[in-house]
């Protein structure tokens, strides 16, 4: 019974960093159908803007806040100065802007801090452990699923109460229609890249916190872990990103468990079969699309 | 001065010519049909009139400024309101949310209100509706709500492609009676229908177009007599 809580933390506590990852990845391919493979670097942003400020007079508190603005600019920028002059040329040129400005930002860190990790300050008490009722479970677990879940709310929030969160979802429908009603482009796809960089900022730096040091590198695997949960949750909705986060994070923790110590290297091997597997059982993902069931007219 | 005026409209599709220079104007207050085949180049013709297809060349004028630069958001502002063919609802959304969104620029509330209160009298299937997700709807009831949401943006040109597309018989004949409902109350109105007789019946004036080129225009039996040499010769629409 404790083994099957234990898991069950662990999981969910991956799994919502993960669908968070998602969810910021699928907010702006919903609307643009545009994989932006510079998301993993809003991550590396979140996590310099922690590596800077740190030392300073700003608390804990102050450095999540700094990092998720941080990293919600980023994203902005981005799409203001690469991705919005190159809109209307092709879907391929968006998706090569995407990658020029992810090797522009890892070079930039490059550069200028450095090739090699670069330790954060996480404080001792993340890496506790509290015991309750015979069960030990870890306070980054618990600080990573209260912060996650805080944000998931307020995002349904922002999505199902406000006038900003109907302009997104109706984007993602059909952003031709909604233009046609006097919606102006430009205001909605800068409002989702907003969103997609504070997700990113703040998955980021519980990701960073987690592992403690950030690199040029440390947004790859978020990304691909993100891409591969809007893939396998159907990759139309954010209910669908939110699935697919928590089956990725289940997944991972289920094999770390399962899995003979010799093997626990190929673990993502392994993970990527079952992947595989799950889309050629359900190759329309695990949340289906809008548009599946037929209407009768 | 013509609310809507068309000159030398040009559109294309890739290589395709889908327009050859397509003259037409719209005064206030009527109701104008644009008739023709499948494929003449009706849809293409609304779509670049709403700046949402984008190779097109020609001169597009509201009151005699020039529109045809301009984005289709812009055009959306400056009051010509498009109900594409395939209605274009959001089909995730629920069918208030949907009409929300037709009143997303208007300021005031209670004029909003008042105007919906008209709609679910026009239309009641919306108001019982209302909750429902958009997506889950019947076809004539996707064309209501996208009727719907076109009149709350407060259009000064409404733009309806092939409303009866897809309708039974009977929705058609209420189809016909709103676009006419519409008319009688002032809205400005530029139909396009493949159901030729029947747009032609409520229609003030008409312009047919043949692939990409008109090639009638005026009072809805000029436009009649001409479809008749056509067929004669030509064997028909």
């Amino acid at each position: 019974m404790n083994d099957i809580l234990q898991f069950a933390v662990n999981a969910l506590s991956l799994g919502s960093l993960y669908a968070l990852f998602a969810l910021g990845l699928i907010m702006v391919f919903g609307i643009l159908r545009l994989v932006n493979f510079a998301y993993g670097e809003l991550i590396m942003v979140a996590g310099y803007t922690w590596y800077i400020l740190q030392g300073t007079f700003i608390p804990l508190v102050g450095l999540l806040i700094s990092a998720v603005v941080a990293a919600g600019l980023a994203s902005v920028l981005t799409e203001r100065v690469a991705f919005r002059p190159v809109r209307s040329n092709s879907m391929n040129a968006m998706l090569i802007t995407s990658f020029a400005v992810s090797t522009l930002l890892q070079n930039l860190a490059l550069v200028f801090v450095s090739p090699r990790p670069r330790a954060v300050d996480v404080p001792t008490w993340f890496h506790t452990s509290l015991t309750v009722g015979g069960l030990r479970i870890g306070v980054s677990n618990l600080i990573i699923i209260a912060i996650s879940g805080l944000t998931l709310l307020g995002l349904m929030l922002v999505m199902q109460r406000t006038r900003l969160g109907l302009t997104l979802r109706a984007a993602a429908d059909d952003f031709r229609m909604l233009q046609l009603l006097g919606v102006r482009a430009n205001q909605v796809i800068a409002t989702a890249f907003l969103i997609s960089g504070v997700l990113a900022g703040v998955a980021g730096f519980l990701w960073i916190g987690r592992i403690g040091s950030v690199s040029p590198t440390v947004g790859m695997a978020p990304l691909l872990v993100a891409l591969i949960a809007i893939v396998v949750g159907g990759m139309n909705s954010l209910s669908g990103a939110i699935a697919g986060g928590f089956f990725m994070g289940a997944l991972t923790i289920a094999l770390q468990l399962v899995l003979p110590q010799d093997l626990l290297a190929f673990r993502d091997a392994v993970i990527f079969a079952v992947v595989i597997l799950v889309l050629v059982v359900r190759p329309q993902g695990l949340i289906r699309g809008r548009f599946a069931t037929e209407r009768i007219g | 001065m013509s609310l809507l005026t068309v000159q030398n409209l040009r559109a294309r599709y890739g290589a395709i010519t889908a327009l050859k220079g397509v003259d037409l104007r719209v005064e206030e207050g009527e109701l104008v049909a644009l008739v023709g085949a499948n494929g003449a180049g009706k849809t293409t013709t609304l779509a670049a009139i709403a700046g949402s297809h984008r190779s097109h060349s020609g001169t597009v004028m509201l009151d005699g400024k020039r529109i045809d630069n301009k984005s289709s958001p812009e055009i959306a502002r400056l009051g010509i309101a498009l109900v594409p063919e395939d209605r274009g609802i959001f089909p995730s959304l629920t069918v208030d949310e949907n009409l929300q969104l037709g009143a997303y620029r208007q300021q005031r509330k209670d004029q909003v209100a008042e105007q919906r209160e008209r709609i679910f009298q026009r239309f009641p299937i919306l108001a019982q509706r209302a909750n429902q997700g958009a997506g889950t709807l019947s076809g004539g009831e996707q064309q209501q709500l996208a009727i719907a949401r076109a009149m709350l943006t407060n259009p000064r040109l409404l733009m309806l492609d092939e409303p009866s597309l897809g309708l039974s018989p009977t929705l058609v004949d209420r189809m016909f009676e709103v676009v006419q409902e519409l008319h009688a109350e002032g809205v400005t109105i530029l139909l396009v229908e493949q159901n030729v007789t029947r747009a032609l019946e409520i229609a003030d004036r008409a312009y047919l177009l043949t692939t990409g080129e008109l090639t009638a225009q005026g009072t809805p039996e000029q436009i009649k007599a001409s479809i008749d040499i056509e067929s004669a010769y030509l064997g028909g629409l």
